[in-house]
């Protein structure tokens, strides 16, 4: 039996620990990240303030300068909007959306992508077809496109006080809808593969059902490339999000993500009020350059032909 | 080869109907269609006989057939936040997306395929340590933000290019051309660069990657094995080996270009389709989101022919069929 | 002086763990218009060897000791320019296989074209006529329409010849063959070989020929050295290690070849496996499978022994000499 200390010195060892640790850039990208994570996670008790709660704003304290800065306040560490709002609780507020956003968007384009790829590959014909054709079309249209889309249809449908509550579920849903294909191909091409080799047929005579089978053969195969295409689909999802968000059809100001305070920030970044757009806007950056590099560094440490 | 014309026109225009089918669904059930016809305005007895025209007490197929029966002319009823017809304010805005779009695109492949061969044959080279890094904020950038920087500093701070709007044009019939004065080109500069940057970063990338992956094979190591100039071998074969991924993916990028625009029309205040569109959104302007829609799937089949066609004047193998 | 000498070579790689040596002090030497074989099991060696002496071992391996000298010349460490005008011209190279060593995006002509402006002055008319003789003298029928033909066109032993005539097009000194006929039907395998090395005698060519089959070293080569574990075991005339094998590698190879002759009840194999890089014995590399392993083998490396008309690397032999 393996102490726990032994355990973690055989992971510091591992291949992959070794080829993260020889990549400083990597290391550090991670650590932004967990960083991050930290700091959204932790919003609600590190916040001396509560930007989404409009009662709360002092509307006389709006555009306020950086603590630093003269005329700066020391409660308001980064300044403040023109509603008032503190700007470093609403980044950290702001992160905590980002990345939750991005996150369960990801995990549910995985779990349609990976199921339609699934039964995709698995029943072919007709299905697979349909499926696959769907797929084409909709790789045509980039995301943004299909999430703008999906968004302006909610828009429409709803009324605009339902859809502000709602407007993190149809943003989540619009970024599933647009990023689900890729993962579809991969799982259908491997179903496909797995699918005429002969312990598949054996099942079949055995009397498991070779769908179970294939399940659990098919997915341990899938999850290195899997695992490749979700995080640098999460950097994507954040951008999508963000992008909407700033074009005025993602998070609402009553919720903002960093992308509603760029936009906010936008509009005063040319009349001297620099910090509105400034620091959510490094934050996002360094998030997704982040997750960008973690991504590329697992998709080189993943690809067969460099090893 | 008439053949594969065929065919291809064939699964193009499937394309084409799914994403008109897309658009009549938004036109007919998303909102009122004779709204969508007739604008806010109209009496009773001319929305009374719409009714009939439109035969929204027909079956699908039939509203569908109309549907595009009007799109292929053009038609697609009137804009619900300004009143005018569609096909009109489409082609005010065309030529200035267009354009933008065409500049893009250019820049992309002018700058994305070399230097994307460049880092691939000296990967260890400072310079290509450089563009990879820059390749990488390029891609972690969002669009809007690299709009809002390059305004601020080259707007703003430096004051040497303007900050909205398309400068001096010319007109000819319905396509108007900034391309003819200085002031069209300053104008064009910024937006261009903002447009090209992600799509840039994404052809060198994947320039970059694949000829890592043709330098890699046996022909390659037998036209060094066969004394081969470096010039022979890395364009003559390198090169044109990476093409069918190259072009295959360009043209997916090229293509999104014309959505993206719609971000950087935004923050440039570019006059084109893209502002139109969010606009619209943002107004629940259903016909207008139709329009674009339709518009956005036809430019996609038509790069998709044209980059299928390329791939077959490259690789002698896929003439086969 | 021998066409290609090469002296106490050494090839390393460089890995996390440290330096593996794959080629451990080599030497070889090729006269003009001879016909070597280098025989070995997979991971012998025979490869980097050939890949070494024509400049393209790929990285992470690098020369790590010795030299190679080509007409008197050392070109292990020309500059690359030079060493890329060597190659073709004075070095040719034909590769394993041949489904891969042709672009498929050009037509055998107009590589066959490129390759022979590259090296001879002649203008594209008259390199166009030299292309098709090569192409009529690898045996290739109908030279003159194939020459439109693209690579996925021909069959796999038309395409070997294609790159044979490729390989000799500038008329080189030495012909590189590695493994040239490993992925051909047996039934061409043999028609290739010979085309070798008629090419090789009427062109005055030496020709390096690196295969694991002893049958295609027996019907073609002049001389052979045999490869275990990145060294050089046993060098002879062809005759010779065929029928008078020494070092016991060597006899284990040919009493594992089935006879017609006589009667067998089993293939006899040589027990254990060709260790790998990393755990190469110390010692002489085979002494864990030999029958003949004395005391010092474990030791000590076996230096090289004249005995007969080979050279052995063999304590075992040297001591059998001495007794005698």
């Amino acid at each position: 039996m393996m102490g726990v200390g032994e355990k973690i010195g055989k992971l510091w060892d591992s291949d992959m620990a070794y080829s993260l640790r020889a990549s400083r850039l990597t290391l550090a990208a991670l650590a932004v990240l967990v960083l991050g994570c930290l700091l959204a996670f932790l919003a609600p008790w590190l916040a001396p303030h509560e930007p989404s709660n409009l009662g709360a704003l002092n509307l006389s304290d709006s555009l306020l300068p950086p603590a630093w800065m003269d005329g700066g306040q020391a409660s308001y560490f980064l300044g403040t909007d023109d509603q008032g709002r503190d700007v470093f609780s609403a980044i950290l507020y702001g992160t905590r959306i980002s990345l939750i956003v991005g996150v369960i968007s990801v995990l549910l384009s995985m779990a349609i992508g990976i199921s339609l790829g699934l039964v995709s590959g698995y029943l072919g014909g007709k299905v697979d077809a349909l499926i696959m054709g769907l797929a084409d079309v909709q790789l045509s249209f980039p995301s943004i496109l299909i999430a703008l889309l999906i968004d302006g249809v909610a828009r429409t449908v709803l009324a605009k006080v339902m859809h502000e509550n709602i407007s993190y579920l149809v943003v989540i849903l619009a970024i599933s809808l647009s990023g689900w294909v890729t993962y579809a191909r991969v799982v259908r091409g491997l179903t496909l593969l797995e699918k005429n080799k002969e312990y598949v047929q054996a099942a079949h005579v055995i009397g498991v059902h070779p769908f179970k089978v294939m399940l659990t053969h098919v997915l341990p195969n899938v999850t290195g490339t899997v695992f490749v295409l979700a995080t640098l689909h999460i950097g994507s999802a954040v951008m999508i999000e963000a992008t909407l968000s700033f074009l005025g059809m993602g998070m609402p100001p009553s919720s903002p993500s960093l992308g509603t305070l760029i936009s906010t920030g936008n509009k005063f970044l040319f009349s001297g009020e620099w910090w509105i757009f400034v620091f959510p806007g490094l934050v996002l950056v360094a998030l997704i350059l982040a997750v960008n590099l973690l991504g590329d560094w697992l998709r080189d440490f993943f690809n067969p032909k460099l090893q | 080869m008439i053949a594969f014309f065929a065919r291809r026109l064939l699964q193009a225009t499937l394309v084409m109907l799914t994403v008109a089918f897309l658009g009549f669904l938004l036109f007919q059930y998303v909102g009122d269609p004779v709204n969508n016809m007739l604008g806010s305005d109209a009496s009773d007895a001319e929305r009374a006989l719409l009714r009939k025209n439109l035969g929204l007490d027909q079956p699908i197929v039939v509203q569908f057939g109309k549907f595009v029966g009007n799109a292929v002319q053009g038609e697609f009823g009137l804009s619900l936040r300004q009143g005018r017809q569609v096909s009109a304010l489409i082609k005010e805005r065309f030529s200035a997306t267009i354009e933008l779009s065409l500049v893009a695109s250019l820049l992309a492949l002018l700058i994305g395929i070399p230097l994307g061969v460049y880092t691939a044959v000296k990967p260890k080279s400072g310079l290509s340590k450089a563009f990879l890094t820059v390749a990488l904020a390029g891609v972690s950038l969002p669009t809007f933000l690299i709009g809002i920087l390059l305004i601020l500093v080259f707007s703003v701070w430096l004051g040497w290019l303007p900050s909205y709007g398309r400068g001096d044009t010319i007109a000819w019939g319905w396509w108007s051309s900034g391309l003819f004065s200085a002031s069209g080109w300053q104008h064009l500069i910024l937006p261009a660069i903002t447009l090209a940057l992600f799509p840039l970063t994404l052809i060198m990338r994947l320039v970059r990657a694949e000829m890592l992956e043709v330098l890699r094979t046996d022909y390659i190591k037998f036209s060094r094995a066969r004394g081969l100039s470096r010039r022979q071998i890395y364009f003559t074969h390198g090169l044109k080996n990476t093409l069918i991924p190259v072009i295959t993916i360009s043209a997916l990028q090229l293509g999104s270009i014309i959505a993206f625009s719609i971000i950087t029309e935004t923050v440039f205040q570019w006059p084109g389709l893209g502002l139109l569109f969010i606009q619209a959104v943002n107004f629940s302007d259903i016909p207008v989101m139709a329009a674009y829609l339709c518009f956005v799937g036809l430019v996609f089949v038509a790069i998709n022919l044209i980059s299928d066609a390329l791939c077959r004047l490259v690789d002698p193998r896929l003439r086969i069929k | 002086m021998a066409l290609l000498d090469v002296r106490n070579l050494s090839v390393e790689f460089k890995n996390r763990r440290g330096n593996l040596k794959a080629l451990d002090d080599i030497s070889l030497s090729i006269e003009a218009g001879e016909v070597l074989g280098i025989v070995g099991e997979s991971g012998a060696g025979k490869s980097l060897t050939s890949a070494a002496v024509i400049g393209l071992l790929q990285a992470p391996g690098y020369v790590s000791a010795g030299q190679i000298l080509f007409d008197g010349r050392r070109i292990d460490n020309l500059p690359a320019e030079e060493m890329n005008r060597l190659r073709g011209r004075e070095i040719g190279a034909i590769f394993q296989d041949p489904l891969t060593a042709l672009d498929p995006l050009y037509s055998i002509g107009q590589q066959l074209v490129e390759t022979i402006q590259a090296h001879l002055d002649l203008n594209v008319d008259d390199a166009r006529v030299r292309a098709v003789e090569l192409l009529q003298e690898t045996g290739i029928p109908g030279a003159a329409e194939r020459f439109y033909a693209y690579p996925h066109q021909l069959s796999g032993g038309m395409r070997q010849r294609v790159v044979i005539a490729l390989a000799i097009a500038a008329n080189p000194k030495l012909i590189i063959a590695d493994e040239p006929t490993t992925a051909l039907d047996v039934s061409i395998q043999a028609q290739i070989m010979l085309l070798l090395k008629q090419l090789g005698a009427r062109h005055g060519s030496a020709v390096m020929l690196v295969t694991h089959d002893m049958g295609v070293i027996a019907e073609v080569a002049d001389r052979v050295v045999v490869m275990y574990a990145g060294r050089i075991v046993e060098t002879g005339p062809t005759r010779e290690v065929i029928h008078h094998p020494r070092h016991p590698y060597t006899i284990g190879l040919m009493n594992s070849i089935p006879k017609l002759s006589g009667t067998a009840e089993r293939l006899q194999q040589i027990d254990g496996a060709m260790p790998r890089l990393g755990s190469i014995p110390s010692g002489c590399a085979f002494h864990p499978r030999c029958r003949q392993v004395h005391e010092r083998c474990l030791r000590e490396r076996p230096e090289t022994f004249t005995a007969g008309l080979s050279k052995v690397a063999c304590w075992s032999v040297k001591e059998e000499q001495v007794a005698a």
